[in-house]
């Protein structure tokens, strides 16, 4: 049963490739595990195939099945299957289903500086200035919030949605998606400089590697002051329960 | 006169002609430059200056006709040197066999020298009726080689016919020896046309006897040696040796499977075998040409040099490591298939599967790229567009590892094969192979340590340096196990191999190690001209034209295909024609 | 089957893999077009100058490409015409120049007249620059691109401008 050798050896490979994915949570890209698979089945193809016999051997089975005649029932069963696991798959979506692969980096790097209102700001050290009433006046901080949340559905809901889950109205016929505030992935890990520096500048303001042609997200800076991009950032985070990163 | 020579003739008329008809166009630069006594600055163009033909994109017809012109040129310089050697090994070893394949490639080359011509006069027609002002420039800085160049190529004609057509008169005593001069000065002016058109394509990549506006210093020798010039020369050599082993194995490989007889499938099966060792043989010193031009590349221009490596041609390193890969892949399992053609080959089948491991994983190792493509929801997975895996294996030390030990395997296999036959008989047998395992583990640990230590352990600096010590010691443990072996095998028990004993299989890989060469010196030529940009003459003379802008790999690589594809068919109608000729012979 | 078939079907096949290979699998880059010959016109704001400068950092003078945190092979740029000033108080430093402005000029058109420790030319102890003068000619910027670029530096660290444009003045001269 060298046929059976061979998908099990190409299967033994294929796992291992996956291992990292399942154990580890850090799967190995798909792209490069079709690439890595494309060549090991080819290898242990031609290891295979390198004496007649054993060739012979390797495709016997596929042989017998197409020409033995005892074997007419199998035959007519494949032939059945093969045809409709096919029709399935293409009624499935098979492979389109997933989201297609892209280079683009969704949090690059920021400039250190960035200009708007007439200053500079340096990313670095940039903090909102409402953020200290928190402690100090907890009541003038929830005015302070409930002012960015207005801020935010008169400007922000159509795409990041009414539960700031990223589902706006609009957000269907994006690509990329406007992304969520909610979870742990992407304003609970960055500073508030970095969130004030992408409402500032939006997509248009994204280094190349962002992907700054194809967002969606316009640039704020002519639209809002720089006080209301504060005030609803403290209200992004206080929505979602995130505490802005501060290291 | 016989029809076949009147047809070689006429084809040569037809390329001296399109010479004639060009060269006066050449010197007309040459001429009002010294007439003036004063060479003028490079022209700044527009793109009103480029003449347009309806239905002809310029630079796609200029593209198409210069790779093919380089493939052929590479066949036909390539061809002359296997046949003198093959000529001469004959001579010393007193074997008809090697004097008949001699002379069967000649004939094909004959054919192909012709379609060299034709394909060079196509460059040429295409270059002065689109590129006129570029031309003028050129040829008011390289007059005086173009004529060099013309003499040269009626030179090489001559001698060509005339190692051809004397095969036969001059195949005894003294006469051959003065037929292998002929065949001598027909490589020689072959090899020097190649250098001089090398001067011109390397001087619009790194200008030299130019000034910053393009003024010519009147000196022609500071032009001809500008920055690219030797390393081109030299990997273009050696890259037409491997190129023309190939398509020797190729044809070879065709006729085996068509083979009538027995005797007909050994001698193709042997022809194949030899061809493709020679083309693998002068592939693995061609990396080192290969950095030699990279490096002067960056000495020349380190935004050149970025340009090539990082950025947009990044993945088109990707790309050629994917092919070298299946060229090694492919290379080995010719060998593989050719153990059974030794009485022992049985025994060494076994160890095939570890062989074929090793060198599949160190290719795997070879192209994995350091940035990945990645879904978005492997990207929030991973966090990154890095993995913690293999984002050490996408740089430079670890493929420097993995090369080095595909290297050494390779030429495992090859150790393996030639044991297929022989049984060491001298007493430290035992002692010698012992020898050898020792020399490769050491060499695998040296290669290994080196990389990853100076790698990933220190600075940048080392990181590159380290490759030069893993090379050395490749090409040590190669050189030291050669003549183990040799000493090993003196007076060994010898069994005559038993050639055309391989499956017919194993003739494909002989097929894809020539397509696969083909389609890599296109993509290799296509990212070696396109890292100029949008210059003619990189910082001297601007591409104003439409067609100025560098197109992506996507482009080039289609682009390449269909060139390859052409130039596959018109190699095989090459081949059938000359199969035709000599069925016409033996009729006579 | 006749063998030319199978041969020319199996040379078709392996043309076809890379082809696919090149063409869906690694990623589709495009390439940048060409820069721009000649500046469109004299800037006459400041704005346009940073606009410039801008352009030509990032094309015709290809700064980014060397200058950028990937490539690692030559000093950031960001804060360059803010620390300028401490460069040219260094003991190091054999330039000419007297002020931050001039110290950019000179980095542009002379770069060895003072290499940043640490980014000289390989074996030279840091008294060779890498880069090309920007005047030379792979490059070839002429006045007005390099005021623009030192604009477009002292705008990105948040300096004031001092680069003054023509238009600009005759206009207050105007007044």
């Amino acid at each position: 049963m060298r046929l059976l050798k061979f998908a099990l050896t190409s299967l033994f490979f294929y796992l291992l490739l996956k291992a990292p994915g399942f154990f580890w949570d850090k799967p190995i890209p798909s792209s490069l595990v079709s690439m890595y698979m494309f060549f090991i089945v080819i290898t242990v193809l031609l290891v295979m195939t390198i004496t007649d016999e054993g060739a012979r051997g390797l495709f016997a089975p596929i042989r017998a099945l197409v020409e033995d005649p005892s074997k007419k029932l199998v035959r007519n069963a494949v032939f059945v299957i093969l045809p409709l696991a096919a029709v399935f798959l293409a009624y499935d979506g098979g492979g389109l289903k997933a989201t297609p692969s892209e280079l683009r980096a969704t949090h690059p790097a920021p400039p250190p500086l960035t200009r708007g209102y007439g200053k500079t700001f340096d990313l670095a050290t940039l903090e909102n200035p409402f953020r200290k009433i928190e402690k100090e006046d907890p009541e003038a901080f929830k005015s302070l919030v409930k002012e960015g949340g207005e801020v935010y559905f008169k400007n922000c809901f159509f795409c990041h949605g009414d539960k700031l889950d990223g589902r706006g109205h609009y957000a269907h016929a994006l690509d990329p998606k406007p992304l969520p505030f909610t979870g742990g992935d992407t304003i609970a890990q960055l500073q508030e400089s970095y969130v004030f520096w992408r409402i500032l500048k939006g997509g248009p303001g994204l280094p190349r590697e962002g992907g700054s042609s194809i967002s969606a997200m316009p640039a704020w800076e002519k639209e809002l002051t720089e006080e209301e991009i504060w005030k609803v950032i403290l209200f992004l985070y206080d929505y979602t329960g995130n505490t802005p990163r501060s290291w | 006169m016989k029809p076949r020579f009147k047809s070689i003739l006429s084809l040569t008329a037809l390329a001296a002609l399109q010479l004639l008809f060009v060269l006066p166009y050449f010197f007309s630069g040459a001429l009002a430059a010294e007439a003036t006594g004063a060479f003028g600055p490079a022209p700044v163009l527009a793109a009103g200056d480029y003449p347009k033909v309806t239905g002809v994109n310029p630079r796609m017809f200029v593209w198409m006709a210069a790779q093919m012109h380089l493939w052929f040129a590479a066949f036909v310089l390539a061809v002359p040197i296997f046949v003198l050697l093959l000529e001469v090994v004959g001579v010393i070893r007193k074997e008809k066999r090697y004097d008949k394949v001699a002379y069967e490639f000649l004939r094909v080359s004959l054919t192909a020298y012709s379609i060299t011509a034709i394909t060079g006069g196509l460059l040429l027609v295409g270059l002065i009726v689109f590129y006129p002002d570029l031309m003028k420039y050129l040829s008011s800085i390289f007059g005086s080689t173009m004529l060099l160049y013309a003499l040269f190529f009626f030179v090489e004609s001559a001698a060509l016919y005339l190692y051809y057509y004397g095969w036969k008169p001059m195949s005894s005593g003294g006469l051959k020896w003065a037929h292998i001069g002929v065949g001598l000065l027909l490589n020689a002016s072959g090899t020097t046309l190649m250098f001089i058109a090398n001067a011109w394509v390397t001087f619009m990549m790194t200008p030299a006897g130019v000034d910053m506006a393009g003024v010519f210093d009147g000196n022609i020798w500071h032009a001809v040696r500008n920055h690219l010039w030797g390393p081109m020369n030299l990997h273009r050599f050696i890259a037409n040796i491997a190129y023309g082993g190939s398509i020797v194995a190729a044809y070879a490989a065709y006729r085996f499977l068509g083979a009538s007889g027995d005797k007909e499938k050994a001698h193709y099966d042997w022809m194949g075998y030899t061809a493709n060792l020679v083309a693998i043989g002068a592939l693995l010193p061609l990396p080192f040409a290969g950095y030699w031009l990279t490096a002067e590349i960056y000495a020349y221009s380190q935004q050149m040099g970025i340009t090539l490596m990082g950025g947009l041609f990044a993945w088109l390193f990707i790309i050629q490591a994917v092919l070298i890969g299946a060229l090694f892949l492919a290379a080995n399992y010719y060998l593989w298939c050719g153990f059974k053609r030794g009485v022992n080959g049985e025994r060494y089948l076994k160890y095939v599967r570890y062989l074929a491991f090793v060198i599949a994983a160190t290719f795997l190792v070879w192209f994995t790229p350091h940035t990945l493509i990645l879904t978005p929801e492997e990207a929030s997975s991973l966090g990154g567009q890095y993995h913690p895996l293999l984002g050490p294996l996408g740089l430079m030390p670890a493929k420097n590892i993995a090369v080095n030990i595909m290297l050494l395997f390779t030429f495992l296999s090859f150790l393996l094969y030639r044991r297929s036959h022989r049984t060491p008989t001298v007493k430290w047998a035992r002692a010698g192979n012992a020898m050898e395992a020792a020399l490769f583990t050491a060499a695998i640990a040296n290669i290994i340590f080196l990389g990853v230590y100076y790698g990933y352990f220190t600075n940048s600096v080392y990181k590159v340096a380290s490759s030069v010590p893993q090379v050395a010691t490749t090409l040590f443990v190669i050189a030291a196990c050669l003549v183990i072996e040799y000493l090993m095998h003196r007076n060994s028990e010898t069994a005559e191999l038993k050639w055309g004993r391989v499956p017919d299989r194993s003739q494909y890989a002989l097929f894809l190690i020539a397509v696969s060469f083909t389609w890599l010196m296109g993509l290799m030529g296509f990212v070696r001209s396109a890292i100029r940009q949008h210059w003619h003459v990189y910082s001297v003379m601007r591409d104003n034209s439409p067609d100025a802008f560098t197109p992506s790999i996507a482009y080039a690589a289609k682009t390449v295909s269909v060139g390859t594809i052409i130039f596959m068919a018109i190699v095989a109608f090459i081949f059938w024609l000359s199969h035709m000729g000599r069925e016409g012979e033996a009729d006579e | 089957m006749n063998n030319f078939i199978k041969v020319a079907l199996f040379s078709l096949f392996i043309i076809g893999v890379y082809t696919l290979y090149s063409v869906k699998i690694i990623p589709p880059i495009t390439p940048e077009e060409p820069p721009k010959e000649e500046a469109s016109g004299q800037p006459a704001t400041v704005e346009e100058l940073v606009a410039l400068g801008e352009q030509v950092y990032n094309g015709k003078g290809a700064c980014a490409l060397c200058h950028s945190p990937v490539a690692g092979r030559a000093p950031l740029l960001e804060n360059a015409a803010l620390i300028a000033e401490d460069r040219i108080k260094e003991r190091g430093y054999k330039g000419k120049a007297a002020n931050a402005e001039e110290y950019l000029f000179e980095s542009l058109v002379d770069p060895s007249a003072y290499v940043v420790p640490g980014f000289g030319a390989a074996g030279t102890k840091d008294t060779v620059s890498p880069m090309p003068a920007v005047v030379e000619s792979a490059i070839g910027l002429n006045r007005t691109e390099i005021d623009a670029v030192i604009a477009y530096l002292q705008q990105l660290a948040g300096v004031e401008v001092t680069i003054e444009v023509e238009g600009l003045k005759t206009e207050e001269a105007a007044r």
